[in-house]
């Protein structure tokens, strides 16, 4: 009989801390996820662009000494930092950007006349062309840095473009007031073309096929553009 | 513990009860308390359902009222019905109002049909008219539809495009409206969203773009979760209310276990989910179900610890008459229960005192009985054994030797007769307590040998020697002389009878301190066996083995030496072994000068 006492003191206890566990118990469900890709150049898969390293700096070709601004590793740095916000929100936090400023102009061994080409509507490739073969050839870009090495060309002189690891800008964009607003988006827009990501408008015509930064919403303020959820997708933003 | 667990575990009666009170009261509070939790935790589920389900209600009921008045305003029809655009003028105009009536649009634009801007605003400066033709939102309102595209994430937050068809009258599209709409005041309002004080509410647009982080900002905006298959359903239009089985997960956005619900919203295809860390939802759950599992807890504890109380409380009663009918067994008629339950067991014990009233008056009357026919016979017997000794006297003439023989025979059944009167009659003053006994101090050596005197021829009958060598200094004790002889004469009567011939038979003392002598019979005979021991000194008993069967004797002698030494403020006792002899003691007390 104390035998069976025992046994249903043992099953009541054991009843009473079954029911506490079971009755209401919290369990919580797996949830599957599948895995994103890592960010990367719009074009090459294997290109990892988690970390863009960004290297600014002033290209003033030899005649234009006088021309150049006081401020403009300031005004350059401003921009930057808005694009680096621009980054960071576009890149949902997955591609880092970081930047530095050479302290100095470089002096270009020519007159601007070599680098300016006479139209400058599909935003002067040719200044772009000739002033990254001579700093190539000053070894320039032979420098190691960590992650996808972009340069950053401010042009004393006209015109607007990118292309692989390189891009430029006039800085007329970034220091006269007409430009305004827009100024940080036209930067960023040649910057982004460093990562591969191509014109969202037709050369030719100017006739947008995206409403985004490389389209449409080049012109607007970088506050009020962005990266089209397409191009995001295919740069795994 | 050994007390506790006698306490615990009694007799097979009390472990009976303790099992069934246990039983009774623990099974009852393991369904009530099982039936509670169930019953609170499905409360508790549906609580948190409707109200995260009615939070996703609000919150889809005024993104669709924000698109609707903005999509209402974009909608425009004029009032001409001809197939031309509006004029420039008015269209600024009417851009101007667009602007100014709505905060939500940060732009908008006049579209021709062949997809050139013909009009623009906004409220940051902005380029030249282009042609848009390529647009999504163009093609679409250019079609007669109205156009919701994707959200998309600026420094300033989150917009959308929207465009519709501009009709004329007549319901001809005459040309397109496409505007930049800030959502941000809609997404501040879900992020604002609370349940609980933790639970948080996001949406997630077509894509499965994370619109709005709730209140839990651990991921980004814009952050790719169509990774997850809960995204995933919710955006193919599966509801999950919080209530399934698979509702309670690792949230989306904090990562930490939550119950969660989500649906739909129709008129954007965006995904609105609510998450409610558990920590925070169960909170008072788990308060009541830690308080249900104390009570019972307690509760069980309580029955186990008072179980074996009620229990003994109960047997109590059924334990004092088992030991009253122990006492009654023994002939104790005068035991009486006091049972004062109120209950049959009160009862059964005021009939049991009746009972043993009853007992008690019958044993009372055969006492009276014997004592009267024992009186009553002694007379007769005592004549009968005059003239049979007158007659074997030859006092009435010479008999035969025959006769002789036969009356011979005759008078010593009549002894065994008075023997068996006197005792019954000794008993029966015994229990009548009309036994007088007179006691005085006195030296007992003086009856001792003279009872011994009395029995040496019945000894040197059986070749047995008596030895009795008292010490010449033993203190006078408290006795009757008479009674005293009585005494030896049963002992060492007995201790012949029961030793075969050649024995030997010694009667010696002993003092025990100041207080008492301890007198001892011990002989050489055949010994009690142990089974017969605790009945020795009842009445009637007699030894019944091979040895024994030819012996005579009534089973009264030591039950009245017994009550003759208690009546003397002594004890007796004995000790014996089977084939090797019996050693009888009694003891009285020492009689101070």
């Amino acid at each position: 009989m104390a035998v069976l006492i025992i046994s249903s003191t043992i099953l009541i206890f054991g009843t009473l801390f079954g029911i506490y566990w079971w009755a209401g118990a919290l369990r919580v469900d797996r949830e599957e996820f599948s895995a994103n890709v890592l960010p990367h150049h719009f074009e090459r898969e294997d290109v990892n662009i988690a970390l863009v390293s960004v290297k600014a700096l002033y290209f003033v070709p030899a005649n234009k000494r006088d021309a150049i601004r006081a401020n403009w590793r300031e005004v350059l740095g401003k921009h930057l930092e808005r694009l680096q916000e621009f980054h960071t929100l576009e890149s949902a936090g997955r591609s880092a950007l970081q930047f530095e400023i050479d302290s100095q102009p470089v002096i270009g061994r020519e007159e601007n006349t070599f680098y300016d080409s006479d139209v400058t509507q599909h935003g002067n490739p040719e200044a772009l062309r000739r002033i990254s073969k001579e700093l190539e050839e000053g070894g320039y870009f032979s420098e190691a840095r960590d992650g996808y090495r972009v340069f950053l060309i401010l042009y004393e002189g006209v015109g607007a473009s990118g292309s692989e690891n390189v891009a430029l800008v006039s800085s007329a964009f970034l220091a006269l007031p007409e430009y305004g607003a827009a100024a940080t988006t036209i930067l960023a827009h040649e910057f982004y073309h460093t990562l591969g990501i191509p014109d969202g408008y037709d050369l030719r015509t100017g006739r947008a096929n995206s409403n985004d930064i490389m389209g449409e919403g080049r012109a607007r303020p970088i506050e009020k553009t962005f990266i089209s959820s397409d191009t995001r997708a295919r740069i795994g933003f | 513990m050994k007390r506790i667990i006698n306490f615990i575990f009694g007799s097979g009666l009390q472990n009976k009860f303790v099992l069934l009170f246990l039983l009774l009261a623990s099974v009852p509070i393991l369904i009530v308390g099982s039936i509670a939790l169930y019953a609170i935790d499905l409360s508790h589920r549906h609580d948190v359902s409707n109200l995260e389900l009615a939070l996703l209600d609000e919150k889809t009921r005024e993104t669709e009222k924000f698109f609707a008045d903005t999509l209402g305003i974009i909608e425009l029809r004029v009032g001409f019905a001809q197939k031309s655009e509006i004029a420039l003028s008015e269209q600024e105009f009417l851009l101007d109002g667009i602007l100014e009536e709505n905060s939500a649009f940060e732009e908008i634009r006049f579209v021709s049909l062949d997809g050139l801007e013909t009009a623009k605003k906004a409220k940051y400066s902005v380029a030249g008219l282009s042609d848009v033709s390529e647009l999504p939102a163009f093609r679409k309102a250019r079609l007669g539809e109205t156009f919701i595209g994707e959200v998309y994430y600026t420094l300033s937050g989150p917009f959308i495009s929207i465009a519709s068809p501009v009709t004329n009258r007549s319901g001809d599209i005459i040309q397109v409206l496409i505007a930049e709409v800030s959502i941000k005041e809609l997404i501040d309002s879900v992020d604002a969203s609370q349940i609980g004080s933790a639970g948080y509410l996001f949406l997630v647009d077509t894509n499965g773009s994370l619109i709005s982080r709730g209140r839990e900002g651990r991921i980004a905006q814009g952050s790719d979760l169509s990774g997850s298959s809960r995204i995933r359903d919710v955006l193919g239009g599966v509801l999950f209310d919080a209530l399934g089985e698979r509702d309670r997960y690792l949230g989306i956005l904090s990562g930490i276990p939550v119950i969660g619900a989500g649906k739909k919203i129709a008129k954007t295809g965006w995904a609105i989910i609510a998450e409610w860390p558990i920590e925070d939802a169960d909170a008072l759950l788990r308060d009541i179900r830690a308080l249900v599992l104390r009570i019972s807890l307690v509760a069980i504890l309580a029955v186990f610890l008072l179980a074996p109380l009620f229990a003994r409380r109960l047997l109590g009663p059924i334990r004092a008459l088992g030991e009253k009918a122990e006492e009654v067994s023994r002939g104790r008629f005068d035991a009486r229960v006091d049972i004062k339950t109120k209950d049959e067991l009160a009862g059964l014990g005021a009939t049991f005192n009746k009972m043993s009233e009853g007992l008690k008056r019958l044993q009372e009357l055969k006492d009276e009985f014997i004592f009267i026919a024992a009186h009553e016979l002694r007379s007769p017997v005592t004549v009968i054994r005059g003239y049979i000794s007158m007659a074997l006297q030859g006092d009435g003439g010479a008999i035969p030797p025959a006769a002789k023989e036969f009356l011979a025979e005759a008078d010593r059944a009549n002894q065994r007769l008075v023997q068996l009167v006197a005792d019954l009659l000794e008993v029966a003053r015994s229990e009548a307590g009309r036994i007088s006994i007179s006691v005085a101090p006195i030296d007992i050596k003086e009856p001792i040998r003279a009872s011994l005197k009395e029995l040496r021829p019945l000894a040197d009958e059986k070749g047995m020697a008596i030895a009795y060598d008292p010490p010449r200094e033993l203190p006078n004790v408290f006795a009757d002389a008479n009674r005293m002889k009585e005494i030896v004469v049963n002992l060492v009567g007995n201790a012949i009878k029961y030793t075969p011939r050649g024995g030997a038979i010694e009667v010696s003392h002993e003092a025990q301190g100041n207080a008492w002598i301890v007198t001892h019979v011990k002989d050489n005979g055949f010994g009690i066996a142990r089974d017969a021991q605790a009945k020795i000194f009842e009445k009637f008993y007699r030894v019944q083995t091979k040895q024994t069967e030819e012996i005579t004797g009534t089973g009264l002698g030591l039950f009245i030496v017994k009550q003759i030494v208690e009546k003397m403020g002594g004890k007796i006792w004995f000790e014996s072994e089977e084939g090797k002899g019996s050693t009888f003691s009694f003891s009285l007390p020492i009689a101070r000068a």
